[in-house]
């Protein structure tokens, strides 16, 4: 170690020779590091199209997703849904920017984007399907109860409703996916029309 | 003192950049390294060039192992393959039921995907090659009938092919399980050929 020659020294010593490169080794590989880590445990990348509180990968089915798409597809394991299947929406956050807790009621209303099939369904942050009493998980649109309009209204709930309901489990946190299988929807700009997908309302907490 | 804070702002500085390389190249590597993608979860239950139906998704069997972020209506397949020898061929029939295929690369992404919408006559006929299988192949075409298989060139000899079929009610669950086990999906014998024998290890 140098001779302290001054007595401010001690405090803003500058490491010297292998202690320099220590320095720069270890800082580099720390923020390197963490960065890669955050950007995989995190679930949105660059590739990513959102519609309102919606957000879809439509790359991860391709072969030209980004290398954030691919590290996460490849870490969490996922089998993506191929570009010529169709789509998949997730939701996080209701309309107004809040976390989906299952505490609360909500209510997805509107109309669904042309397909020849799609599912709303509701998984925990793992994306595991919410275990509940009636073991239903999702809702297709063959079954869903449509308005004068050709709208939508399902409510999403611990309790059950009337009319079209998506019940929720034990699990404190949720997320909605929307799958439209064989459609037009491409997703191929970065920002979809919000209104061509659903609301999300939260309603009643209790 | 303002030397020593530019030295260490140096230091910073040089930590930084090195930091954004090591952020890159594990960026890129994560793929490469992922000891639990989709197919080493798969390897588990399913051998390859073998039709098989998943658990349903939070199945408690599965043992952390299960394939996240699945559609509760849909029942899915995979089939496992390795055309390194020999290229794999699937065929499925169209029904009723909404029946998708998507062919996965691992590491690489979807190569393709389809839907029974674009079934020829009722039939989805499908062969996985690799670029010399697919020379080979086109070697033997007659030249006066239109192929009718679709060829896909997998980017990577190892990958999978999911498969699902929609229950659009609960009481049609049977049904899309019928769909996918009327899956077909197995390795195709190449005509022999002279010199083309030679298969890589690997």
């Amino acid at each position: 170690m140098p001779v302290r020659s001054t007595p401010v020294a001690a405090a803003a010593e500058v490491p010297r020779g292998a202690w320099r490169v220590m320095l720069v080794l270890t800082l580099g590989a720390a923020t390197g590091l963490f960065a890669t880590w955050s950007a995989i445990t995190g679930s949105t990348g660059f590739g990513v199209v959102s519609a309102g509180p919606w957000e879809a990968s439509p790359r991860t089915g391709a072969l030209d997703a980004d290398p954030y798409m691919r590290a996460v597809v490849a870490r969490r394991g996922l089998m993506p849904l191929g570009l010529g299947e169709g789509i998949a929406f997730v939701a996080r956050r209701d309309d107004s920017g809040a976390p989906l807790v299952a505490s609360c009621d909500y209510r997805v209303a509107g109309m669904v984007p042309q397909a020849r099939v799609w599912t709303l369904s509701a998984q925990d942050p793992e994306g595991r399907p919410l275990a509940n009493p009636v073991g239903r998980h999702g809702m297709t649109s063959a079954e869903v109860v449509r308005d004068a309009g050709g709208g939508v209204q399902v409510a999403v709930s611990r309790e059950a409703q009337a009319g079209n309901w998506l019940p929720l489990g034990e699990a404190p946190h949720f997320s909605l996916v929307l799958r439209l299988y064989d459609t037009a929807v491409s997703g191929s700009g970065s920002v979809l029309e919000a209104a061509a997908l659903p609301r999300i309302q939260r309603e009643r907490c209790g | 003192m303002t030397h020593t804070v530019r030295d260490l702002a140096y230091l910073a500085v040089l930590g930084l950049v090195l930091g954004a390389i090591v952020h890159l190249a594990s960026m890129l590597a994560v793929p490469a390294l992922a000891a639990r993608d989709a197919d080493a979860r798969l390897a588990a239950l399913a051998p390859r060039h073998v039709l098989t139906v998943l658990p349903p998704p939070g199945d408690p069997a599965s043992n952390g192992l299960d394939i996240p972020e699945r559609d509760p209506a849909a029942v899915m397949a995979v089939c496992r393959f390795d055309v390194t020898s020999a290229p794999l061929r699937l065929r499925a029939a169209a029904s009723d039921t909404f029946l998708s295929l998507a062919f996965h690369s691992p590491g690489k992404g979807v190569f393709y995907a389809l839907t029974d919408r674009s079934a020829a006559r009722g039939q989805i006929d499908v062969i996985v090659v690799t670029q010399r299988q697919l020379e080979a192949l086109q070697a033997g075409d007659p030249e006066d009938e239109p192929v009718r298989e679709l060829r896909l060139l997998a980017p990577a000899p190892i990958g999978f092919v999911s498969i699902r079929a929609l229950a659009l009610e609960p009481g049609q669950m049977a049904e899309a399980e019928a769909t996918v086990r009327g899956v077909q999906c197995g390795p195709e014998a190449m005509p022999a050929r002279p010199g083309s024998a030679s298969a890589r290890p690997g």
